[in-house]
């Protein structure tokens, strides 16, 4: 038995989610770009051959950019009073036609925003997530996911994972509660069909042996291939922005004399002021030392401590970068090296 | 129900109010904090060796250890030299303002589960001495349980030294060696203490290492050059602690920013011991 | 091109081995199809990896203020007659000392695939060499031969025709046009990062005593750091693209800069980057200077 969605009647359930009060989520064109949008109709919804990736993640969606954490205002004798910002009423969302390497960054993103202390403004966000992601029919010139330990057709972070299959179809596979809630609620656009029809799922051969890249980043803290790799780098935060798994982030408070807000903002190690004081001293002063970070934070802290890569194999840092720095390449060469 | 309707925020501050304020040196000050909300002054408690995020709404956070006694209940004191945009706004506040407070954030000392029962010698540099004090104050309250205490101290000058009332009893109370010293150049007139940088007076206190645990804070370079003395002396690496300061922001092991190495500050440390730091690459 | 990148990789050879450089700055392979990134090498014997063709889009002037590459010594930089534009203009400003760097100028027929717009309308195929007057950036070394004739020094009508249709907009549609883009800013500040010209050691954006611009990238944000960004570059932005070509957010951002040094043209008859000796205009005050703005 297997569940089946043509090509029109996943646009008929976005249009059946928009009218029902989903936020739905898709990747839509915004000028010569493909983007996730909070798409307002149907038709705004590419069909799965027009893209392989958006540019960015669709991160933003349940890790905005700029978020309100608390609001405060300045009351009777300039006493300040605040209030947390209530997301109850934020509408449920579903991210529809995303690939399986930007789901797969969500259980990848709980692990740090539930470390000990659990991030209530991710959670609440995630939990009224949905996530229809469509595997890859064909890799794109930059993809790794192979690489970093998934697959054009990796299930991780999916609610419901289609598989295109003949006559403009999709297979359904539903991999979770809130999946299965989904093919009931919108249970009239699927069909049954006694067997799973053959689908059309990309083929994509490692580049490197990823279990290659700890063991030399374990010893290599001070290799000066780290300033070979990394001196054409301008320190901006474009690949950091669109990964699906950078989730660094500043604090700042924003208002005026009667109040304000204290602000959760997109931050990147590749700035220059991240990690510097207050008395002017910088642990990383340079680019290669911020670089280095980058690269030791995804593949090996984070995999120290939450037993995660914090890296999906996009390969949309290499692709946005202005200088065309290519993390893929920096991992093959690693691979490659004696730990 | 959903899972997450029982959520808190957690980067929301304790509202608390400037009870005292005290000017340690120039540039230096202290703030005594009393929690606003009753139940919450009740029972705070923290270890010694935790920080936390102090703010004033409108300007932001910034991270200070907690600088008062672990034994001391509702209320804290943190201490901070002005730098920036957030020491300065800390500056303006006057008694009876309101600031937030978060934490209490990070590892503690082990006082409970190690130095307990043993020799303690506290080694402190200029505002450094600031999370050594919140030890010494509950070593100090709890003086029976701790065999030997050595306070070490240094300044750059005499006007520069923090917690000056303080000092003055350490080096009245019996059953503390005191030393203080200040830099060559920084003794004024009468000056009755040592005069030298605090690795070299460490080195001539020569404190003995025989079931006793170091516990030393000061800016990098100092802890730099006072660890080898200390190593000298005797003290096995696993018995020096110091804590370690790195830029902050959420204090809560989310933000990114303050690791060195696979360790983030704010929740494996600030606490390290000197085994420990060897480990960790030279990124602080 | 082929004869060029020959020539390019033995003079680069050459430098590094003469110890006459100890970095040189041009061009590599790129590691995304269609693309070359920058290329930074210490030792002769990588010079091989230099290559030279259509997608040599960077401005690499960029990296003659990034101390990761300055410290190292003498630079040697690749530029076309678009960047040695950007060169001129940190020579003016005092960023770059002349001796410290040695310029080899690429004659350039154009960029990209399909041909850049900008490109189409380039009047400096081929960069001045040592026998250039004391008005023109004498590069070290010129390469190559452009195919194509110098562009014609149009009317502002032509070279401002995309400056001019936002102009004409209402104010209300100008308005929402620069809300839309703006609110697609992520405050990356990879135009900040890719500008030669940007140089601060401490930008606008990041004094917090008082936080003059929100770091925040929500629209009133973004709107004040482009427009603050546009008036700290008006009469320095040479207009080499390269802050637009990195968006990620496709955002039109040499539309500010252009109407900027459109304004900058009329008022103080003055184009960046093109004279070394050049008092900058925003630097200079002339009493033949217009003043008719004052009311």
């Amino acid at each position: 038995m297997a569940t089946i969605i043509t090509a029109e009647n996943l646009k008929q359930l976005a249009r059946e989610m928009l009218k029902a009060g989903y936020r739905v989520i898709a990747p839509a064109k915004q000028a010569d770009l493909v983007v996730f949008k909070a798409i307002k109709d149907a038709q705004e919804m590419l069909p799965e051959s027009e893209y392989i990736l958006p540019q960015a993640s669709f991160k933003e969606f349940v890790f905005p950019r700029c978020e309100c954490i608390l609001r405060y205002r300045f009351g009777e004798g300039g006493k300040p009073v605040f209030e947390s910002p209530n997301l109850d009423g934020e509408p449920p969302q579903a991210v529809i036609g995303c690939r399986p390497c930007d789901a797969a960054s969500l259980p990848i993103l709980d692990k740090i925003f539930g470390w000990d202390y659990v991030d209530p403004f991710y959670f609440k966000r995630r939990e009224k997530t949905a996530v229809i992601s469509v595997a890859c029919s064909r890799a794109g010139e930059g993809c790794f996911c192979t690489s970093a330990g998934y697959a054009p057709d990796s299930t991780a972070g999916s609610d419901i994972l289609l598989k295109k299959c003949a006559g403009g179809k999709y297979a359904a596979e539903v991999l979770s509660d809130k999946g299965r809630q989904l093919a009931e609620k919108f249970g009239s656009l699927f069909e049954k069909v006694e067997a799973t029809p053959p689908v059309e799922v990309a083929g994509l051969n490692p580049a490197f042996d990823v279990e290659k890249i700890k063991p030399w980043l374990d010893k290599h803290f001070d290799d000066p291939l780290w300033l070979e790799i990394a001196a054409r780098c301008m320190g901006c935060g474009t690949c950091a922005y669109g990964c699906p798994t950078c989730h660094c982030f500043d604090m700042v408070d924003e208002g005026d004399l009667a109040g304000g807000c204290r602000l959760k903002n997109w931050d990147t190690c590749s700035s220059a002021l991240f990690t510097k004081h207050g008395s002017g001293h910088n642990p990383r002063s340079s680019q290669e030392q911020r670089y280095r970070q980058r690269v030791l934070h995804k593949f090996k802290y984070y995999l120290e401590k939450f037993g995660l890569r914090a890296c999906v194999g996009c390969g949309r840092c290499t692709a946005r970068c202005p200088v065309n720095l290519d993390l893929r390449g920096v991992l093959q060469t690693i691979a490659g090296k004696q730990a | 129900m959903s899972m997450t309707a029982t959520l808190t925020n957690i980067y929301a501050p304790y509202l608390m109010t400037v009870d005292e304020i005290i000017d340690e040196a120039p540039g230096i000050r202290t703030l005594k904090l009393a929690f606003q909300d009753e139940a919450v002054r009740k029972d705070f408690a923290f270890r010694a060796g935790q920080f936390g995020l102090y703010s004033v709404f409108g300007a932001g956070e910034c991270v200070f250890c907690i600088a008062s006694g672990a034994t001391r209940k509702g209320y804290l004191e943190c201490s901070f030299q002005k730098v920036g945009r957030v020491t300065n706004a800390l500056r303006d506040v006057e008694v009876g303002d309101t600031v937030g407070f978060r934490g209490p954030y990070g590892n503690h000392f082990p006082l409970d589960e190690k130095i307990k029962g043993h020799n303690v010698v506290f080694i402190g540099m200029g505002i450094g001495l600031a999370p050594v004090r919140s030890v010494i104050w509950t070593c100090l309250d709890e003086r029976k349980q701790y065999k030997d205490v050595t306070i070490i101290y240094g300044a750059r000058s005499a006007d520069l030294m923090v917690y000056k009332r303080e000092l003055a009893e350490w080096a009245k109370t019996p059953g503390i060696k005191f030393v203080k010293t200040v830099d060559p150049g920084g003794n004024p007139p009468g000056w009755d203490g040592e005069v030298g940088f605090v690795p070299t007076i460490v080195e001539r206190a020569a404190p003995s290492p025989e079931d006793a645990y170091a516990i030393l804070c000061g800016p990098p370079i100092g802890i730099k050059f006072t660890l080898p003395v200390l190593l000298k002396l005797g003290f096995p690496p696993e018995r020096i602690y110091t804590t370690l300061e790195n830029r902050m922001k959420c204090g809560i092991g989310k933000c990114g920013r303050c690791n060195v190495g696979g360790k983030y500050v704010c929740k494996e440390g600030p606490v390290f011991t000197a085994a420990e730091m060897k480990e960790l690459p030279a990124e602080y | 091109m082929a004869e060029a990148v020959e020539e390019l990789r033995a003079l680069a050879r050459d430098l590094l081995a003469k110890g006459t450089v100890q970095v040189f700055v041009g061009y590599g392979k790129g590691a995304s199809p269609g693309r070359t990134a920058p290329l930074i090498i210490t030792s002769a014997d990588r010079a091989a990896e230099l290559v030279w063709d259509k997608h040599c889009l960077n401005n690499l002037a960029v990296y003659l203020t990034r101390s990761e590459v300055t410290k190292r010594g003498k630079v040697g930089i690749v530029v076309k007659g678009c960047d040695a534009r950007a060169v001129t203009g940190l020579l003016q400003e005092g960023q770059v000392a002349r001796e410290n760097v040695v310029i080899v100028g690429m004659s350039c027929d154009g960029m990209g695939e399909p041909l850049l717009e900008a490109c189409g309308r380039c009047d400096v195929h081929t960069p001045a060499g040592k026998d250039a007057d004391a008005h023109h950036l004498a590069c070290d070394y010129v390469i190559g031969k452009a195919a194509v004739p110098d562009a014609q020094k149009e009317d502002e009508g032509a070279e401002y025709a995309d400056v001019a249709r936002i102009e004409a907009l209402p104010l209300a549609e100008r308005w929402a046009f620069w809300q839309e883009q703006f609110g697609r800013c992520v405050r990356c500040y990879a135009c900040r990062q890719v500008c030669p010209l940007c140089y601060c050691k401490r930008c606008a954006v990041e004094k917090n005593e008082p936080q003059w611009l929100a770091t925040s990238a929500h629209t009133a944000g973004n709107f004040a750091w482009h427009v603050i960004r546009a008036m700290h570059l008006a009469g320095r932005c040479v207009g080499c693209g390269a802050c637009e070509r990195a968006c990620p957010q496709h955002i039109p951002l040499s539309l500010l800069n252009k109407k900027m040094a459109k304004a900058v043209l009329q008022h103080f008859k003055y184009r960046a980057g093109n004279d070394p000796t050049a008092a900058p205009a925003v630097k200079t005050f002339e009493l033949s200077d217009e003043n008719d703005y004052f009311r």
